[in-house]
């Protein structure tokens, strides 16, 4: 993870609420935070995956963090927000609830994530404590590193699937033969 | 001449360019050469290659460079003059020159100082010359049939008088103000070539100016004997100048003709003035440019629509309708254009792998044959520097992993040279390149094992992934099959990374692979990232763009018309079964379409020769669509070839039809492998008895069997 405020023990956090927890992103790999807007959605992906959106005519797919998380649904609203991150020049729009604030906070401040929390520890960078608020450090790079994870063997399964039916016959009577 | 150090950045950077391309034809001629395809336009082709690289090397100041390519030179002319055939040993010297041009190449790139050529490559080239002067000497007339002139101003015979390194090269234009190109070729059995030549000179000289000649006068007079003699002469005539040689005895042919154009290689040279090299850069800028164009008529049509709705504005709808139409024949025009200058033949890539093969082999201690076919299919310049270097990795790891070692093959009874097939084909919009060894093929379990090892996955996971999917695996970051690493293929780089690069250009990496009998890697690849045709439906609130290359033509179904085979529905158009698909069940995989109450409409998609009906809820007019990838993380979709923006900003899905395709007719397989039962069932509400006969009446079939209408009784 770039952490370009390391040097001065110091990090800048976007601060984002999903299901009334707090998270954080390290600003270094935050592009822009854009109001939510229709997604196109594109199918056979993965269900976190929400679709595409056209960013000033950059085609960017925006994944849905709650249903990455496995968190409840809920209706977008005025406060949902698009934040657009970048990571090895790859852009990605994460869906987010609202966001809060942009704060620094000491790197002493972050904790390894010990507490039994609702998200994918693999997901996670790091805890950290400041006003009574709990802040789950995310990991971007991990995050994005899954979901194309994912979305590959979702892509490859039906790829698999579909030779599979085509071998078996041109249009798929139900004969499986060509699965080897 | 000036210093290599001396040339500016733009400067080397096509000098670099240009002779790589050399070099790569010099290669790539070389092999030919090796194999045995010895004619005269393949000698000569190779010939002015090194010619042409001695020419800039000099200019360049690369005098290391020169020498050595004046020294192969010598050693060519020697093969081109029929005085030498081409032996493996030749070739080999040859080659080996070729990779110090490479070294030398790729220092000036660096910017570092170029490598002085070894001697003992100068030694073996010039021997190899010497070799060539006493070997027995075709009889001349062969010679002259062989030996197409083609203007070169070669240094015949110094090499063997030991200065062919030091001797700059000679002017590529030496004779730019001479008027008559003479060449003299000598009986090979002539005692003493050198007085002959002066003579020529010397006969020449009164008739006019003599500019230049090859060899030069000093050479003559210093030690010479070579068999072919050029002289550039400005004033004089033909009869002239074919009078004044008669007299001198042991020429063999004579020919005249003017200096300036007919030489093939003066006509290369013209081509070559109509053609400038541009940067990639400005190219995909120009793309952009033209891709906003586009989009922007799009829009303007649509002001225009709207405007026509409105009263009182006819006229100025009309006009702008008519500006807009125009504006959109240029538009594609330019468009056109600009993707044509974008488009190269797969030979760029390929071309490097002959050598690749033959050398890689070698230090395996394999044997294996190199078939390429498809050369000329052409590929937008982007996704050629994309495959690049997936390919490289699918050919060693072919040669090292794939390929067994010759004896190996014979105890299994395979042929001991292995095959390795390397090919491009165009196929609708994509185009397919293909690496097909037939060696070890790839062992399913032996994949399980590996992933299990590497903690890729669970053991019990692992056993109960099908064959199809283990292959899969292969692709998984981090994982190789070789039990050892090795120095061949052993670099770092896996499948992942052949994978990730191919889908970040939207396109996709496909396995087959029979173990013992071999594996072939398939590259399927949008044509170019541009543009196409599109016919845009939508499907409940989606839009999807289907390309207009794949439309046969769209249908109203009427419900009667709607027929129910193997539990899935279809039409018959003109005699012919047509498989009918819901688009809707695209995005909405479990959606079950009934049987329509109402006329539906179907878009007739071309699909392995076969069409296929698409059901969509509304035709939304042919456009042209700038063609956008869905990026990384969707790059695997299966259905999608990339996603479009419409003039109002909101995006359309551009559908891969033959991936839909396959993605419909697998979920209609799994449905139907999932309720065997059901096969007789109508998909829909209706029922159906008729079953037909799985292997005729495929839903897919489209075959003109007449469809044995099956009991509609919804």
């Amino acid at each position: 993870m770039p952490n370009p405020a390391g040097d001065r023990q110091e990090e800048q956090l976007v601060l984002f609420r999903l299901a009334d927890e707090y998270y954080g992103l390290d600003i270094g790999c935050v592009r822009e935070i854009i109001v939510w807007q229709p997604v196109t959605r594109v199918p056979r992906t993965p269900p976190f995956i929400e679709g595409v959106i056209n960013l000033r005519g950059q085609i960017i797919p925006v994944i849905d963090l709650r249903r990455r998380f496995g968190l409840p649904e809920t209706e977008r609203d005025r406060s949902s927000r698009i934040v657009v991150v970048e990571i090895a020049s790859v852009v990605t729009g994460l869906v987010v609830d609202a966001v809060s604030e942009v704060i620094r906070l000491p790197t002493s401040a972050i904790e390894p994530p010990s507490e039994v929390l609702a998200v994918d520890a693999a997901f996670i960078r790091g805890i950290a404590r400041t006003d009574q608020r709990l802040i789950i450090l995310l990991n971007a790079e991990r995050i994005l590193d899954h979901a194309e994870q994912e979305a590959l063997a979702a892509g490859a399964a039906a790829a698999t699937e579909a030779a599979a039916a085509a071998t078996g016959h041109g249009g798929g009577d139900g004969d499986e033969r060509g699965t080897s | 001449m000036t210093a290599w150090s001396e040339l500016g950045e733009e400067e080397r950077r096509l000098f670099i360019a240009e002779s790589e391309e050399l070099v790569d034809t010099l290669e790539s001629g070389l092999l030919a050469l090796e194999r045995g395809e010895v004619d005269a336009g393949l000698v000569d082709e190779i010939f002015r290659a090194a010619h042409t690289l001695k020419g800039s090397a000099a200019t360049a100041g690369l005098e290391g460079m020169a020498g050595l390519t004046h020294a192969m030179e010598n050693l060519l002319d020697e093969v081109r003059a029929g005085r030498r055939s081409p032996g493996s040993g030749e070739v080999e010297l040859l080659l080996r020159a070729v990779d110090f041009l490479r070294e030398t190449l790729a220092a000036v790139a660096a910017g570092e100082h170029p490598p002085e050529p070894p001697e003992a490559l100068y030694a073996a080239l010039d021997a190899a010359v010497a070799g060539g002067e006493t070997a027995a000497a075709v009889p001349a007339s062969t010679v002259a049939g062989t030996t197409p002139d083609t203007g070169a101003t070669s240094d015949t015979g110094a090499g063997s008088t030991g200065n062919g390194r030091t001797a700059s090269a000679p002017q590529s234009q030496p004779a730019a103000r001479a008027d008559w190109r003479v060449e003299a070729q000598l009986d090979p059995e002539c005692p003493m070539p050198a007085v002959r030549a002066l003579q020529v000179l010397l006969a020449l000289e009164p008739l006019g100016e003599v500019v230049a000649s090859d060899p030069s006068r000093e050479a003559i007079e210093a030690e010479w004997s070579g068999r072919v003699v050029r002289v550039w002469l400005r004033g004089g005539d033909r009869e002239a100048v074919g009078a004044a040689l008669r007299s001198i005895p042991d020429l063999t042919r004579v020919r005249v003709e003017p200096a300036a154009p007919p030489s093939p290689q003066r006509q290369a040279r013209s081509a070559e003035d109509r053609t400038i090299r541009v940067d990639v850069d400005l190219l995909d800028r120009l793309l952009n440019l033209v891709g906003e164009l586009v989009i922007d008529r799009g829009r303007l049509a649509r002001v225009g629509q709207r405007l026509a709705e409105r009263n009182g504005a006819q006229d100025l709808a009309e006009e702008l309708s008519r500006v807009t139409a125009h504006l959109g024949r240029v538009t594609g025009a330019l468009q056109e254009v600009v993707l044509k200058t974008r488009m190269l033949p797969v030979a760029y890539v390929f071309r490097r792998f002959p050598r690749l093969v033959r050398d890689l082999a070698a230090q395996l201690g394999k044997e294996v044959e190199l078939e390429v076919s498809g050369e000329d299919t052409e590929l937008d310049r982007s996704l050629l520097d994309v495959i690049a270097d997936p390919l490289l990795h699918l050919v060693r790891n072919a040669l090292d992993h794939g390929i067994e070692p010759p004896e190996e093959r014979l105890r299994l009874g395979k042929p001991r040279v292995g095959r390795l097939l390397l090919s491009a084909s165009q196929e609708g919009h994509h185009v397919l390149i293909r690496l097909e060894d037939d060696g070890r093929g790839i062992d399913p379990d032996r994949v399980r094992a590996t992933a299990v090892r590497k903690g890729l996955l669970s053991p019990e996971r692992a056993a109960a992934l099908g064959d199809r999917e283990v292959l899969d695996l292969l692709f998984a970051p981090g994982f190789s099959t070789a039990s050892n690493v090795t120095d061949v293929s052993g670099r770092g780089v896996g499948l992942d990374v052949v994978r990730k690069n191919v889908e970040g250009a939207g396109g996709r990496v496909e396995i087959e692979s029979t173990p013992g009998r071999g594996t072939a890697f398939v590259l399927v690849l949008p044509l170019t990232l541009a543009t196409l045709r599109a016919l845009l439906v939508r499907v409940d609130r989606d839009v999807y763009a289907i390309p207009l290359a794949s439309v046969a033509e769209v249908l109203q179904v009427e419900p009667a018309g709607v027929t129910s085979l193997q539990g899935r529905w279809a039409t018959t158009v003109r005699g012919r079964v047509v498989p009918l698909f819901w688009l809707r069940q695209y995005a909405e995989p479990g959606f079950r379409p009934g049987r329509p109450a109402r006329p539906v409409l179907a878009v007739l998609v071309h699909h392995q020769g076969r069409w296929v009906g698409l059901v969509v809820d509304r035709l939304l007019g042919e456009q042209e669509v700038v063609v956008k990838g869905l990026g990384r993380l969707l790059a695997g979709v299966r259905g999608l070839s990339g996603v479009t923006i419409l003039g109002d900003g909101s995006l359309a899905l551009i559908l891969d039809v033959p991936a839909l395709i396959a993605c419909l007719a697998a979920d209609a397989a799994r449905d139907a492998a999932r309720n065997p039962s059901d096969a007789s069932r109508d998909p829909g509400p209706a029922s159906s008895r008729d079953r037909g006969s799985p292997a005729e009446t495929g839903p897919a079939g489209g075959e003109p069997t007449p469809p044995r209408e099956t009991a509609a009784t919804a």
